[in-house]
């Protein structure tokens, strides 16, 4: 083995990043997991926000997709609860279609690291999520 | 990709979509407008994610209205609702033959 080779960290994309996302939509969820998946993610996909806290302990995830518009909670809304129970040791980005004037603002309200508009371009997804995985936990990331 | 993600996820997609439409109608015709823009809100991101963009317009504007109606707006918002939500079914119907979903 050669000295000095760079060691992975556990953050580092080459790695499979879990990712687990929430959305009420099956096809959302399923299109995104097969766009994430085929580039190297691991997806875990939770369909809404019921018993959230628990699965972010139990996942463990690297990062937390969260839609924004769910029928019982709100995404944002969401994401607050997760932070005041259980802390989430990575990022919580919005996931959505609203505009992004509209979704840097909820972002910043609830303390999410920002947001992910979604897309059906999976290079673009992948590269988005990246972003927020190697800027870690509360990077804000302008789009 | 994109052909393959539409391949795999369209016949789902078009029955989720026929599913929210009849709601979206039901409830517009009971004056639920919240429950109408929730419904379109969710079709146009669906449609989105599979980059079906006149459907994604369509539905957009069609929550647009909703939310209009739900703010305020009368008969008149509610018929916009209803025109809104037959153009989103038409259009729903020449996705479907596009790509031969099969029903």
């Amino acid at each position: 083995m050669k000295h000095n080779e760079p060691t992975t960290h556990p953050k580092d994309t080459r790695v499979r990043a879990k990712i687990l996302l929430v959305d009420d939509s099956e096809v959302v969820r399923d299109s995104v997991a097969l766009m994430l998946e085929a580039r190297g993610f691991d997806v875990v996909p939770v369909t809404g926000v019921f018993g959230l806290p628990q699965v972010v302990a139990r996942e463990a995830p690297d990062l937390i997709l969260m839609d924004v518009s769910m029928p019982a909670i709100s995404g944002d809304k969401a994401v607050e609860i997760v932070r005041r129970n259980e802390p989430a040791n990575c990022p919580m980005v919005l996931f959505s279609d609203r505009k992004p004037e509209e979704l840097e603002r909820l972002a910043y309200q609830c303390g999410a690291a920002g947001f992910i508009r979604k897309t059906g371009n999976g290079d673009e997804l992948a590269k988005a999520v990246e972003t927020y995985l190697l800027r870690g936990r509360g990077g804000r990331v302008p789009t | 990709m994109m052909d393959g993600l539409r391949a795999r996820f369209m016949p789902r997609f078009v029955a989720t979509a026929r599913e929210r439409l009849r709601r979206a109608a039901e409830m517009c015709k009971a004056r639920d407008a919240v429950g109408v823009a929730s419904e379109l809100h969710a079709c146009a991101g669906e449609a989105g994610m599979l980059e079906l963009a006149e459907l994604a317009r369509l539905s957009a504007a069609g929550e647009i209205a909703a939310r209009a109606w739900s703010t305020g707006g009368g008969q008149t918002a509610q018929d916009d609702c209803a025109r809104c939500i037959a153009a989103i079914e038409e259009e729903l119907l020449k996705v479907e033959q596009r790509t031969e979903v099969a029903p």
